[in-house]
């Protein structure tokens, strides 16, 4: 045999064994037959959409690959997020992709029961009914109440109903701010929410106003006030949050002003007492008068001095801005609103000329009057657009009752809820990142939004069902236009190649005149009433939460496992109790507690903290879903039988401990730093001088790096401890969710976490925050012990781990001090359609591996090489791996730390930074800098002076 | 052993070969199929991956490894009263060798199976040995695990061979008795031995090299495997003490676990007379020796901690006293350094009822030493935040109750298949028989 015959009966043997090999995931490759034009297998795209997790309208880039999103981040250019995304924005994905989305019409049968139909079809009885109410002229008895739009869908609702000749749309949203809006259009008689910013404010009230959190716009905030706390250690912009709960916002205040809740009111107006003493104003003086600090703080149980103190600020300030939260009542809005008028906000801070998309939510009037109208029987048919109502409305609005009256509600929802649940019909729809649409979060600015995806589960747009709907009615479209695509391109009026443009983009604004002239106030203001506050009884408030908002977020299990920043807990909200006052009555953490109010009560277990001021209560909104998906039910309580008519408002309440016990479930073993200087605070004076000096002793010799060693810089002062982070990493690493039993066991697989301490040093309130990941220590005390190599360090500085390579000996978690290695227990199940959503560039484990945060290998690879294509070092800022992207505050730098000019060396040599547990000489490539206290504001060293 | 006879001996030894009665096979059962129970959940853990255990972030080692540090110590007295106290020429441990160094092969085998059992991905446990390969890796000497492999390897090879070789010349005094399928297995055990004294020599000499070399693995290995600790960084296990420390508590639980094995196997087998209180004292001796050594070691541990000026190390050692884990700390106290100070007492060293009762409390004590070394070092370390307790689940458990099944089990199929007392070793300490004119009694 010569040696070709041998080699060709190789070739045949061996094809003969491949094809007799199966195996039960064999899967096929098929190429594209006609490439579509935009994708490039291995090549991301990114579309520009608007974020609609909430009426913020921050701006989205979203990361396609292969025709599926796979990451958002925020748009580097839009005005209000600038590439920031909060935790929910970065979770959006998953509300795309969850698994429990309808993919079929729901129609109810004769037992009551939802049965699956063909949207055709109940599109065609939707329009028949619709039709038959029509021809009888009874087309008034048909409602809309649908969530907060203010673009094209908006106008094809009204459009819709207007033609019909139905009622104009109700919108509904749970988180709305008519009481500024009345309190604006009773001062200034403007009827808005104007909008506000924090760019340069120097001096900021809070009022139980959560701005980092759910406040109006938390990104655009944050953004902005870390931009302030940047010039902390130069010019000393001041933060004063008065509230009865120190939430995540309040924790980052200067100072704290405990104040009950329901006392915001009293608060208010001694504030606008004392301002006007100092800036006299005739109607201000009018209405505040007998609110005088020193008649008023007593009973809101402050130092009249606290109030006086904070008036001075605010008069002295150059901009400042005071900020109402939702627990206040008109007539604390419009005191609110006069302060900000007295001291010059208004034009500054305070944008008049510029309302809010939060301007156009029905108020609650409009929203009883409607109910009533249904209770009376004038309604027939109701449409829902992506609203939850019942979710978040208080029973004493009888909306259920009404939903029951109405003898067809057509409900339009990705998947169902509370609110389908009284539904006829219920229409599944697509997610904001498979639709068509605007939104305009202010008179500034439009957003677009375009689909990034084909629809995941093959459902059409509200837009189009509407107009099909109107068809069925009809026989005519909307604007003449048959898709809602067209109906958008009709209702904008662009040319084609603008339209590609501003989709491009994301985003168009519109010129604004910001320096408005303050408006003379000449409204003649009614005395504000109070009502004597009876402090035997706790008073009660709920505030949205920052993981779910109004609730709509709890779907999200990326969300569900961010622990919270007050309390580091997942899965679960619970009641916060004083911690003094919980002595006394002997209630415990993790203790069940009945709370009643005269609307009714509820069961929820108990949390016990300084961080709430003596006389009040407190319970995050949006948990306790009933039906939301498997996700989303039964994940902690709601509150909303307490509450009254304005679900915000303080209540008081009664408080009974059960003697039952429940495991509040927490990643972390205690908040206690036990003096080991992990997370760090310095007062500003101080700044530099209490630095240790490790000296740099090794037996090796030092590592060498080439031309890069990639690290990383985190400004504690500037982390808020929203957890954007961590959602961020979850999206982009494939990082499974694990729930609530395997958290407990201590099973979470977070690459990147918050660690939270209490604040004992500066004061005896508060908690410090330090987010700790994989801190690629030069001298990596996981690297020696690995027995196979599967942790390496790389000739850039990395602290690589080799999946493929690891056996799983664990020995590297025992030995890494900053236990930031996670362990797969088991294999994670991403059920479909959630393995959509997973990164290709990121390996998805499998069980018995060892991971852990990679600084987004991926991505300084992705940079790495394109520099190298293009003949040059990768620049400063250009990678930015998912937390460092996102993080709304910038608190996170990341960069080349060979690169003496880098922004990352520069923050490196702050006279703040400090690593955690130096002395071990890990030289980890983590620089932490302390946090700043400044020292009029730090009470505890205060008072040992 | 006065007054005894070569004869009596011999006799007495081969009768414990004899066939077993029903309730022999009933125990070796039950312990095959605690081993099989152990293995199937072992099987359940790889199908489900290690999350069904109780480990977690940040207590990664567990159970398993505590018992794989428990067997390696228990394995160590079989060699060291089998090579060292050859060496040292103490004839009480002629009697008892035999089952010791059993006992030393048999333990080594079952801790060996611990770090594949903890190992996340078992299937590809091969990647820890330099086998060359085309894609040039190689494993990574500086770690303890590596060094680990090596050591259990080299104890397993070492221990092994030792206990053949010892074997051969009695093995061929079973042969002689046997019949059947036994015979021709005992014949290909007995390497060809005569008994001729060209073969004696080379046996003496072979023995006495095999005790040399395995000698210093008594100290090296679990000197080894208390790097596995030491190398680390982590506070409670950062600490140059740990090889004498780890080799004096291997010392101590091998002995109190002879013991504990001997005392029925003597009653058993009617053996007395052969394995005499004299030799459970001499035994007791030592494990005072080692329970003082360990008492010590205990102490010296805290002062370190203190001296060291060390928050971290500090705070490790004030917590295992009083933490979570106190329960476990003291019981490790009491076993170990205090009940074996009852050997003081000759009633103790003498008694079979406290040899026992010292026996066990010392096993049980020093399975506590390593859970608590582990476990509290691991559940404490640097970040406040990141601390967690462990407690092991049934998986565990019913894994570790199996490998006792599985040393058990082995065991017992040595009593009955091999000599468990050395014939050769005893006649040897016997006194020379006295002539009887030309009629030799050999």
């Amino acid at each position: 045999m010569d040696r070709k015959t041998f080699l060709q009966i190789l070739g045949l043997t061996s094809a003969g064994i491949v094809s007799g090999c199966k195996t039960d995931t064999q899967r096929l490759i098929i190429p594209y037959v006609i490439p579509p034009q935009e994708i490039v297998p291995g090549i991301a795209n990114w579309y520009a959409s608007s974020c609609r997790e909430c009426p913020a309208g921050c701006g989205l880039l979203v990361r396609c690959r292969e025709g599926r999103a796979v990451k958002v981040e925020g748009n580097s250019e839009h005005p209000i997020n600038q590439g920031k995304l909060c935790a929910r924005g970065q979770a959006t994905l998953q509300e795309l992709y969850n698994p429990d989305r309808l993919i079929t019409s729901q129609m109810r049968n004769a037992e009551g029961s939802f049965v699956s139909h063909d949207t055709e079809i109940a599109i065609k009885h939707i329009g028949n009914h619709v039709k038959s109410l029509v021809a009888q002229k009874s087309a008034k008895k048909i409602a809309m109440i649908t969530s907060l739009n203010s673009g094209s869908l908006a106008n094809c609702a009204d459009e819709f109903m207007n033609s019909i000749g139905g009622e104009k749309p109700i919108i509904y949203e749970a988180v709305n701010y008519s009481v500024i809006k009345s309190a604006c259009n009773k001062l200034f008689g403007k009827n808005i929410v104007p909008k506000m910013s924090l760019q340069d404010a120097d001096v900021i009230l809070s009022i139980g106003a959560d701005f980092l959190e759910t406040y109006i716009s938390p990104v655009e905030f944050a953004r902005q006030f870390a931009k302030n706390s940047d010039a902390k250690e130069g010019r000393k912009s001041v933060f004063i949050y008065a509230g009865a709960q120190l939430s995540m916002t309040g924790n980052v205040a200067d100072k704290w002003i405990q104040i009950p809740a329901g006392g915001e009111k009293l608060f208010a107006l001694s504030l606008l007492n004392e301002i006007c003493k100092l800036n006299p104003n005739p109607i201000a003086k009018n209405f505040s008068e007998g609110f005088s600090a020193d008649s008023v703080a007593g009973k809101i149980f402050i130092s009249p001095n606290d109030i006086k103190q904070t008036a001075e600020l605010l008069v002295k300030a150059k901009r400042p801005i005071v900020m109402g939260g939702l627990m206040c009542d008109k007539e604390t809005q419009i005191a609110i609103m006069l302060i900000n008028s007295i001291i010059g906000a208004i034009g500054k801070t305070v944008f008049l000329n510029n309302p809010l998309s939060y301007s156009n939510i029905s108020t609650d009037e409009e929203i009883e009057a409607f109910i009533k109208k249904c209770l009376e029987g004038k309604i027939d048919t109701l449409f829902i657009l992506q609203t939850n109502p019942i979710f978040t409305m208080p029973k004493s609005f009888r909306f259920a009752e009404a939903l029951k009256k109405i003898r067809m509600v057509v409900a339009f929802a990705p998947m169902l809820n509370e609110t389908t649940e009284y539904a006829n019909y219920v229409i599944p729809t697509n997610t904001p990142l498979e639709d068509w649409d605007e939104y305009q979060p202010d008179a500034s600015i439009r957003n677009y939004q375009q689909p990034v995806m084909e629809s995941v589960f093959g459902v059409s747009s509200t837009g189009d069902y509407l107009q099909k709907i109107f068809k069925s009615i009809t026989d005519k479209s909307l604007k003449n236009s048959p898709t809602f695509y067209d109906y958008i391109r009709a209702n904008l009026n662009y040319s084609e190649s603008d339209w590609k443009q501003i989709l491009g983009k994301g985003y168009s604004e519109n010129n604004i005149l910001y320096s408005e002239t303050p408006k003379t106030i000449t409204a003649s203001l009614p005395k504000p009433k109070i009502q004597a506050m009876n402090f035997d009884a706790i008073h009660f408030i709920t505030t949205p939460s920052y993981k779910y908002y109004d609730g709509r977020s709890a779907n999200k299990p990326w969300i569900s496992e961010i622990p919270d920043a007050s309390a580091s807990i997942v899965w679960e909200n619970y009641v916060t109790l004083n911690s003094k006052y919980a002595e006394m009555y002997g209630i415990k953490n993790h203790d069940i507690i009945e709370l009643t109010t005269d609307a009714g009560s509820i069961e929820i277990p108990a949390r016990v903290t300084p961080d709430i001021e003596y006389h009040s209560a407190a319970v995050a909104f949006g948990f306790g879903h009933t039906k939301f998906g498997r996700y989303g039910t039964n994940v902690g309580f709601s509150p909303l039988p307490l509450l009254g008519k304005n679900i915000w408002s303080p209540v008081s309440i009664q408080i009974k401990n059960t003697g039952k016990w429940t495991k509040l479930i927490s990643p972390s073993d205690t908040d206690l730093q036990y003096q080991r200087g992990i997370s760090q605070a310095v007062l500003l004076s101080e700044i530099g001088q209490h630095k240790k000096h490790h000296e740099d002793l090794n037996m090796y010799p030092k590592v060498q790096h080439e031309i890069y060693r990639w690290g990383m810089t985190v400004d504690l002062d500037k982390c808020i401890g929203c957890g954007a982070c961590i959602a961020a990493c979850y999206a982009e690493n494939n990082i499974p969710t694990v729930g609530k039993e395997l958290i407990s066991k201590g099973r979470e697989m977070q690459w990147l976490r918050i660690e939270r301490y209490r604040e004992d040093e500066f004061a005896d309130y508060g908690n410090r925050y330090i987010p700790m990941m994989c801190q690629h220590c030069e001298n990596a005390p996981c690297e020696p012990v690995c027995p196979v190599y599967a942790a390496y360090h790389s000739k850039d500085g990395l602290n690589v781990q080799v999946y493929n390579r690891c056996i799983g000996t664990r020995y590297c978690s025992n030995n890494c001090p900053y236990k930031v290695r996670r362990f797969n227990w088991f294999s994670y199940e991403h059920p479909h359609p959630t393995h959509l959503q997973l990164n290709p560039d990121v390996t998805v484990r499998d069980k018995g591996v060892m991971e852990k945060c990679t600084f987004c290998v991926q991505r300084i690879i992705e940079a790495r090489d394109k520099a190298k294509d293009e003949g040059r070092l990768v620049r400063d800022g250009e990678i930015k791996p998912a937390c460092v992207q996102t993080c709304p505050t910038s608190a996170l730098v990341f960069g080349n730390l060979l690169d003496e000019e880098s922004l990352v060396s520069k923050l490196k040599n702050n006279p703040r930074a400090y690593r955690p547990i130096e002395e071990y000489n890990t030289r980890s490539a983590i620089t932490y800098l302390q946090k700043v206290v400044k020292d009029d504001y730090a009470p505890k060293k205060k008072n040992k002076v | 052993m006065e007054g005894l006879t070569y004869k009596q001996v011999n006799d007495a030894i081969i009768n414990t070969l004899a066939p077993p009665r029903k309730f022999y096979f009933a125990i070796v059962g039950f312990f095959g199929l605690l081993f099989a129970l152990g293995m199937s959940v072992w099987f359940y853990m790889i199908i489900n991956g290690l999350g069904v255990a109780g480990i977690r972030h940040p207590v990664m080692w567990g159970v398993f490894i505590t018992n794989f540090v428990f067997w390696v110590g228990i394995a160590h007295s079989g060699t060291l009263i089998s090579a060292i106290l050859y060496l040292f020429r103490a004839e009480w441990r002629m009697s008892i060798y035999r089952s010791a160094e059993a006992m030393t092969v048999f333990a080594v085998a079952t801790a060996g199976m611990y770090p594949l059992i903890h190992l996340g991905r078992v299937w590809v446990a091969y990647w820890t040995l330099p086998i060359p390969n085309e894609m040039l890796l190689w494993p990574n000497f500086k770690s303890p695990l590596i060094m680990d492999v090596i050591a259990i390897s080299t104890y397993l090879t070492v221990s092994a061979s030792f206990f053949l070789i010892g074997l051969i010349p009695d093995i061929a005094a079973v042969r002689e008795k046997a019949t059947g399928i036994r015979k021709k297995i005992y014949t290909i055990l007995s390497f060809g031995w005569h008994g001729t004294n060209e073969q004696w020599r080379h046996y003496g000499r072979a023995y006495l090299f095999f005790a040399a070399l395995a000698t210093p693995l008594v100290i090296s290995v679990h000197s080894v495997v208390s790097w596995d600790f030491a190398l680390s960084i982590v506070p409670g296990w950062h600490s140059t003490i740990f090889a004498p420390y780890f080799v004096a508590g291997a010392i101590h639980s091998g002995l109190a676990l002879v013991i504990t094995l001997l005392i029925p196997l003597r009653k058993i087998f009617k053996v007395e007379n052969i394995i005499t209180i004299k030799n459970f004292e001499s035994m007791a001796k030592v494990i005072l020796l080692t329970g003082l050594i360990v008492g010590y070691a205990y102490a010296i541990e805290y002062f370190l901690a203190w001296y060291s000026g060390n928050p971290y190390e500090l705070a490790i050692f004030k917590w295992r006293a009083s933490g979570d884990y106190a329960p476990a700390f003291w019981t490790m106290v009491i076993c170990n350094s205090i009940v074996p100070l009852l050997f003081f007492f000759k009633k103790f060293r003498t008694s079979i009822v406290g040899l026992l009762v010292v026996s066990i409390l010392i096993n049980v004590g020093m399975w506590f030493e390593r859970y608590v070394i582990i476990v509290t070092s691991l559940a404490h370390e640097f970040l406040p935040a990141a601390w967690g307790n462990y407690s092991p689940t049934w998986v565990e458990i019913v894994i570790s109750l199996g490998s006792w099944g599985f040393f058990l089990m082995l065991f017992f199929l040595f009593a009955k298949f091999l000599p468990s007392i050395s014939i050769t070793e005893v006649k040897e300490i016997l006194p020379t028989p006295k002539r009887k004119g030309s009629n030799n009694e050999h």
